[in-house]
């Protein structure tokens, strides 16, 4: 253990536990965006509920009160400043009893349609942040891993489709491992799913040859263009907790908690991302006919694998799993289709070691449309 | 709290003073920066020198680039201390930029070509964005309204009110 330094057990959170920080910020977006068009009405009604739990939690909250009107006025300046057509159609919709300016006369008279549009596009990305953060206080980076009918529970009221896949899924798998859905999802999953698996192994060969992968990615990344300069730091955080693993000072629920924790976390997640970026990056030829549009690779890179909380494609997966060397496997479990099995789709990288007797078992994730988790196979 | 939030910042430092090394050595045409004290290394000072061939030109403006403990995973934010009349830079000097947005979906496809804010991204590379900015207004995201509409309007005016700024900010 590396004394003060680490995270202490007490600090892993359940499922069930919000964190007071997150609930803060959840507030500023909550409150900052008062007018949101164009919102998904199932969204609207979830967020509504949201807000409310939310502004009672406020009300109880004097100190932190204070903070909240701080971080206000930049944020409303902007939106004033910009378009008031919007403000007055969509204060109207939207439930939150934030502070709503009156439209004024002359802004009115501004119908700018690319003023309306950024108006749109700031309040679009508001209301984006501010989702995420209601999904953060319910759920952490990682979860502690579940018994897999904790699964078929959500859907009890829900498709039978689910429910007979989930049971299929039942008889080989045991629990799952939930991550919560902010865009990193699969990457975090994959991420923990790896280090977990190497922990577990309790092997020393793994873990060489782990770490011998990780080690690689920095060729990877320079000769995909990369500066050092971008990576470098990051890659420190990862190998150092490669390494910590090596000196024995890891266990599972430190793991988690490390895992829980936003820095750390998203420093392995984005890490996760800029090889993934720099593996399509060098095989531009290969996956470059699968982008839609005929978008040019490193512009794809920079809009979707370079940035945080975009999701993971299909060929996301394969990347990340050749550029590591690592198998994995994924449940993809999905309600369009009556087939009573998950399909499991095998992404196995074509690179064995050579004589290949010790290699990593596949991590198995779960695929339902737009969120990863992981899942356990019984021993 | 535990040792992860050092962690943290001290990642962010260290990417800090790497990026001030690097720009103290290569540093580009028309640009200084760094930070404003040994102590204060998440707060920087910036001076960019106005692009030739635009209103702009003379001018030297200086900024603050404030970086959050997470840096690079989260963009810094820039603000003009001295006055500045552009459609993307609002009337308190905080300039409203695509590379300096934190990355998000956007529906609309909005500013879908422009480069969004990720660790790949620098200080350079900002204040590099900001310059081709100062030359080539963006009016499809405007910070500054009055700006905007006196930019598509008249340009001579728009002109003008610029030069006059500069000449203000240079003292004269």
């Amino acid at each position: 253990m590396g004394g003060g330094e680490e995270p202490s057990r007490e600090e892993i959170h359940d499922g069930s536990t919000t964190n007071q920080e997150e609930n803060t910020n959840a507030q500023q977006n909550v409150e900052s965006s008062p007018n949101l068009p164009e919102k998904p009405v199932n969204a609207e009604e979830d967020s509504s509920k949201e807000t409310k739990k939310i502004l009672d939690e406020k009300s109880n909250e004097n100190t932190e009160g204070t903070n909240v009107e701080q971080a206000q006025p930049e944020i409303v300046d902007n939106a004033q400043a910009v378009s008031a057509p919007v403000t007055e159609t969509t204060s109207v919709v939207n439930p939150s009893p934030g502070p709503v300016e009156a439209p004024k006369p002359e802004d009115t008279a501004n119908k700018d349609a690319a003023h309306e549009d950024q108006v749109k596009f700031q309040q679009n990305l508001e209301y984006e942040i501010s989702i995420k953060k209601e999904e953060a206080e319910r759920t952490p980076l990682v979860c502690i891993s579940e018994d897999i009918q904790k699964l078929y529970q959500e859907y009890e009221q829900g498709s039978d489709v689910y429910r007979n896949k989930i049971m299929k899924l039942a008889e080989r798998h045991n629990k799952i491992r939930r991550c919560r859905g902010d865009g990193n999802c699969f990457y975090r999953a994959f991420g923990f799913a790896w280090f977990e698996r190497i922990l577990l192994s309790n092997n020393l060969t793994i873990l060489r040859t782990a770490l011998d992968s990780l080690i690689a990615t920095k060729t990877l990344l320079k000769s995909s263009g990369y500066q050092p300069l971008v990576y470098d730091d990051i890659y420190d955080v990862v190998e150092e907790q490669m390494k910590a693993i090596e000196r024995g000072e890891r266990d599972d629920s430190m793991l988690l908690a490390i895992f829980q924790t936003d820095d750390i976390s998203n420093h392995i997640v984005w890490y996760l991302r800029v090889i993934t970026a720099a593996y399509l990056k060098k095989y531009r030829q290969e996956y470059e006919p699968f982008l839609e549009f005929e978008t040019e690779m490193d512009q794809y890179c920079s809009k979707y694998v370079e940035v945080m909380d975009q999701e993971a494609d299909h060929i996301h997966v394969i990347a990340l799993t050749k550029a590591l060397n690592v198998p994995v496997e994924i449940a993809y479990m999905s309600g369009s289709d009556t087939m009573e099995q998950v399909n499991f789709h095998e992404f196995y990288p074509d690179n064995e070691p050579a004589g290949g007797n010790i290699t990593l078992k596949p991590l198995v994730l779960l695929y339902r449309p737009g969120h990863y988790d992981i899942l356990y196979r019984k021993e | 709290m535990y040792g992860s939030s050092r962690n943290m910042a001290s990642t962010a430092l260290k990417r800090l003073m790497t990026e001030y090394r690097e720009l103290t050595l290569n540093a580009p045409e028309g640009i200084t920066a760094g930070p404003m004290s040994e102590d204060l290394f998440f707060e920087w000072e910036a001076l960019i020198a106005g692009p030739e061939g635009t209103p702009y030109e003379g001018g030297i403006f200086p900024a603050i680039l404030k970086f959050p403990t997470d840096y690079p995973l989260s963009p810094p934010t820039m603000k003009f201390t001295c006055d500045m009349f552009h459609p993307n830079i609002y009337p308190d000097g905080m300039v409203c930029i695509s590379i300096l947005h934190p990355p998000g979906d956007d529906p609309n496809m909005y500013e879908s070509s422009s480069e969004r804010w990720s660790p790949v991204q620098s200080v350079e590379k900002i204040l590099l964005s900001v310059v081709s900015m100062l030359a080539e207004p963006n009016d499809e995201s405007g910070a500054n309204i009055e700006a905007c509409k006196i930019w598509r309007g008249d340009r001579e005016a728009f002109n003008k009110i610029v030069r006059d700024t500069v000449r203000k900010t240079l003292g004269l």
